[in-house]
């Protein structure tokens, strides 16, 4: 054991170096690769330690349901009753939309593919806001895909391995996304402020037409999110007559806390586009 | 053959009280503990490199660092350096530290703690674009509070198994 003879502070100075060169390295380029499709297998298994006693317990309530589960079908129902005719007209609607968009032979959208995917049940680092879902290379899952849930919009995927996918959320400071305010049309882009839940449209002028209380959805421009999600709610407009823009606060309508099921869509154009550039 | 037990099973304990910190760092905690976390890893290599310097030190230290990089899908490296941090005051203030009461171990757990967690968050800062907020500092409150626990439970398991 000759390292144990070196002093402490050399053995960290050494160490502090080698950490340095290795994030840059990871950080800079796909060097490391190899490595992490090595320790997907450790973190796969790791997690299912984790999530073991989780398992159980869903395991023993299905054999032993209680009152709230048929409670919870009840209400499921209901909703069922009411949102199946509501599909219904829907469908209409988008064949509809459709037909029109042909006749106009304008920009035609293809029916979106989706995917439902889990949220690894494992607290991650908290100060990292990101997560991790249970579909990966395997599933088709490609780098920059749109990640919703029944809410809105949660963000995109930043980091694809073979069952695995890491997300990361609008509310990330380098995150910007495309959208308009449903209300009016009026479009804009929401960037992350690095606070949980919230966002801001920091390219908004003082005449803009912008009321608190304002849903903003994605508009579909620079082709990554489809159109028409749910984003977030304006909470706040502080109008500075010293600044060029007003400063809009949003909070997202997607809550990552009550959140374990994500739907990843596939935006065709988007898809095949990225499919180019690896060609 | 009691000698092989003598050197092996050290070892393997200290292994096994890294193994459940992992789990205990990567288990799901209530929302409002979102950011109160404890984190066990460095409780526990703060306990080793006060009791056994010479088996665990700055190298075994940046190893279980590299570990919550692995589960944590971080950048290889930045956790590993922050705990390379933790074991180093450990390990060339073991002497002191050990003389030190609880409590004012605990002080120094959360001055540790929160070096760890500065560093880490500065490093999420230059790479991810993440704001460093004062609320990630509730985690060093926690893991200095629950300093007397694992303290105890690892001084009772270092006697049992005998690990000099």
């Amino acid at each position: 054991m000759t390292f144990n003879r070196i002093s402490p502070l050399f053995r960290f100075s050494l160490l502090i170096v080698l950490s340095i060169g290795l994030m840059i390295v990871d950080h800079r380029s796909t060097l490391v690769q190899p490595a992490r499709s090595f320790t997907s297998v450790l973190n796969i298994a790791f997690e299912s330690v984790v999530q073991a006693p989780g398992w159980a317990v869903t395991a023993l309530e299905r054999y032993y349901p209680d009152d709230s589960l048929y409670q919870e079908l009840v209400t499921l129902q209901n909703k069922q009753a009411i949102l199946e005719p509501q599909l219904q007209r829907y469908e209409t609607l988008v064949a509809e939309n459709e037909r029109l968009s042909a006749l106009l032979s304008s920009f035609r959208r293809s029916r979106d593919k989706m995917l439902l995917t889990q949220i690894i049940d494992v607290g991650l680092d908290p100060l990292s806001h990101k997560f991790v879902v249970n579909s990966g290379l395997e599933s088709g899952v490609y780098l920059g895909q749109a990640a919703v849930t029944v809410e809105g919009v949660l963000g995109q995927v930043s980091e694809v391995r073979l069952r695995r996918s890491v997300i990361t959320l609008i509310t990330n400071l380098s995150h910007g996304l495309p959208v308009q305010v449903q209300r009016n049309g009026l479009r804009t882009i929401v960037q992350g402020s690095g606070i949980a839940g919230t966002i801001k449209a920091p390219f908004l002028t003082g005449t803009a037409d912008i009321q608190i209380g304002d849903q903003l959805v994605t508009s579909g421009l620079g082709g990554r999110f489809p159109i028409g999600y749910r984003v977030g709610e304006i909470t706040e407009i502080i109008d500075d007559a010293n600044e060029a823009f007003l400063t809009v606060h949003a909070e997202t309508t997607a809550k990552i806390n009550h959140t374990k099921e994500v739907l990843l869509l596939w935006n065709r154009e988007d898809s095949s586009r990225l499919d180019d550039l690896d060609g | 053959m009691a000698r092989v037990r003598q050197t092996k099973a050290p070892a393997f304990a200290i292994f096994i009280t890294f193994v459940l910190a992992y789990v205990l760092n990567l288990v799901n905690y209530p929302e409002w503990m979102r950011y109160a976390k404890p984190d066990w890893v460095l409780l526990v290599l703060f306990y080793w490199c006060l009791a056994v310097p010479d088996r665990v030190g700055v190298g075994t230290g940046w190893l279980a660092g590299l570990g919550l990089d692995i589960f944590y899908y971080a950048l290889f490296g930045q956790h590993a350096v922050a705990k390379a941090f933790v074991a180093f005051v450990a390990v060339t203030d073991h002497q002191h530290l050990r003389l030190y009461a609880l409590w004012e171990q605990c002080i120094v757990v959360f001055l540790v703690a929160s070096v760890d967690i500065g560093i880490t968050a500065w490093i999420y800062y230059v790479t991810a674009n993440i704001e460093i907020q004062l609320i990630y500092w509730q985690s060093a409150l926690a893991s200095c509070l629950l300093w007397p626990l694992v303290y105890i439970l690892l001084r009772g398991l270092r006697h049992r198994v005998g690990i000099r």
